[in-house]
């Protein structure tokens, strides 16, 4: 456990879902004072800190100094504080930031919170922030909706045959069904695939279940470096960092055969784990849209290509299957508070490998992946991130 | 690189929920320029309709706001069958 080895040793959450009583500040103070409670830490012991958080400049107005508004409420001031915005891929970005400070030896303990507020007056002021996560300047008065992209990557999917709407509706079904075992889940749940497939339509063939909630809520990590995490080692209470990869979107992105930021991405942190997608127990993927999940599936290398449906219809990627993804109800359940969504499938990941995931419990797994993406870039996702923990 | 009015659509998908300042349902889509780049824009001169449109189908730029009060932006709509015929299926069949 050397110095620049990088650990987990504490995640928080506050739960996702409606607050409109509480202020972007309380949701990001109580993630971070769970994070560092479980961390068995005090605030005093945190060197550097990242605040992640993509929407209140636009929603509420508070613009530059984000985090340092918020993580005082967990206790940590004085301190280096960054703001970390890059779009829904902000919360692995920071903990990223974290890693490689660590890694540095600029720091040993560093703690990160993600946190978003979406629920204001209407959602379609919502849908609009949303949507400078891709170039203005390219888009702008276009009408860009980001769960429209969704439908046209699964259109060509629909198209061949390779995934039919039944499996659209089917994989949303799994995700409320995770989502219904975890507590921190803004949608509790299940519901039926004829439910799914009549609820209101979005974009394309996506109804609303299919698609990640408005949500406020906020996720926490303390990450050290080894010889701090030689305790909570110890107490086999320790998640080592094996990888942690940063992307954005490559030029002429959508060009066909020009692999995508997620699959970069996630190659680029296989490699730097030593890992390969068959050695992973549990994912946790950007599925902004339930069916997006399918698309991941391959961009993951969890399948061959083509053979996304055939994965969901064997019940490998449920909970109890050889490869579980999004056991926490992912995006769509679990809800997409946009800065804090990367620093949740992070507290996931940790929590399935210390065994305290509860009901959701991927028995055994020792590997797991959180991967986040971002924006919109040239038919891309502007921005990518991939992390490998392994117990 | 000078671009054209032509292109094929890439994709396109009908939305139904707007953000802010757009009313649904309206087509927006992925054009691959005869040039080569793909670009985004809304789909328009047809119905707000799945069916209305298809990938691989012809389609030229039009220019004008596409929702009321809105900066002018490129558009396209499909090239009606008599006009999409020349060219255009050269460019198709070396696909």
């Amino acid at each position: 456990m050397s110095a620049r080895d990088v650990y987990v040793i504490g995640v928080g959450m506050h739960p996702f879902g409606r607050h409109p009583q509480l202020a972007l500040r309380e949701l990001a103070g109580e993630a971070g004072r769970r994070a560092l409670r479980d961390a068995g830490l005090s605030p005093a012991r945190v060197q550097a800190a990242y605040f992640a958080n993509a929407l209140a400049g636009l929603l509420t107005g508070q613009e530059s100094i984000r985090g340092q508004i918020a993580l005082r409420e967990a206790g940590v001031g004085g301190i280096a504080v960054v703001n970390v915005e890059n779009a829904c891929a902000s919360g692995a970005t920071a903990f990223h930031q974290a890693v490689l400070a660590i890694r540095a030896e600029a720091c040993d303990v560093a703690l990160v919170v993600g946190a978003e507020k979406m629920f204001v007056d209407d959602t379609g002021r919502a849908l609009a922030a949303l949507a400078t996560a891709a170039d203005v300047e390219v888009t702008r008065d276009m009408g860009l909706q980001f769960m429209a992209i969704y439908a046209m990557r699964l259109q060509r999917k629909l198209a061949e045959g390779t995934l039919s709407l039944q499996h659209l509706a089917d994989v949303t079904v799994k995700s409320r069904r995770h989502g219904a075992l975890n507590p921190y889940a803004q949608h509790r749940g299940e519901l039926t695939a004829d439910q799914v497939l009549a609820g209101k339509p979005i974009a394309g063939p996506l109804t609303r279940p299919m698609c990640s909630p408005i949500s406020d809520g906020a996720a926490a990590a303390v990450l050290c470096s080894g010889p701090v995490a030689r305790q909570a080692a110890a107490l086999g209470r320790a998640v080592r960092v094996r990888a942690s990869q940063l992307r954005s979107a490559a030029f002429r992105a959508a060009d066909d055969g020009q692999p995508s930021t997620a699959v970069r991405c996630v190659r680029a942190a296989y490699e730097e784990a030593g890992v390969g997608p068959s050695e992973l127990d549990v994912v946790e993927c950007h599925d902004a849209t339930a069916p997006g999940e399918l698309l991941y599936y391959e961009d993951l290398g969890l399948c061959a290509e083509g053979a996304a449906g055939k994965l969901l219809d064997e019940g490998a990627t449920a909970v109890g299957g050889r490869i579980p993804v999004n056991p926490s109800g992912g995006l769509t359940a679990r809800g997409h508070p946009v800065g804090a969504t990367g620093l949740a499938q992070i507290a996931e990941i940790v929590w399935q490998l210390r065994g305290e995931a509860g009901a959701r419990q991927v028995a055994g797994a020792m590997v797991g992946l959180a991967q986040n993406s971002g924006g919109w870039l040239e038919g891309d996702s502007a921005a990518g991130a991939a992390h490998v923990l392994t117990r | 690189m000078p671009l054209g009015r032509r292109g094929r659509l890439q994709a396109s998908a009908v939305v139904h929920h707007a953000p802010t300042g757009f009313s649904a349902p309206y087509i927006i889509g992925l054009v691959a320029l005869d040039e080569g780049p793909i670009v985004f824009a809304p789909i328009t001169g047809c119905p707000p309709e799945e069916r209305a449109v298809r990938p691989g189908q012809a389609v030229e730029l039009v220019i004008g706001p596409a929702r009321p009060g809105g900066v002018a932006v490129p558009q396209f709509r499909p090239v009606p069958p008599a006009a999409g015929a020349g060219p255009h299926q050269e460019g198709a069949g070396s696909e």
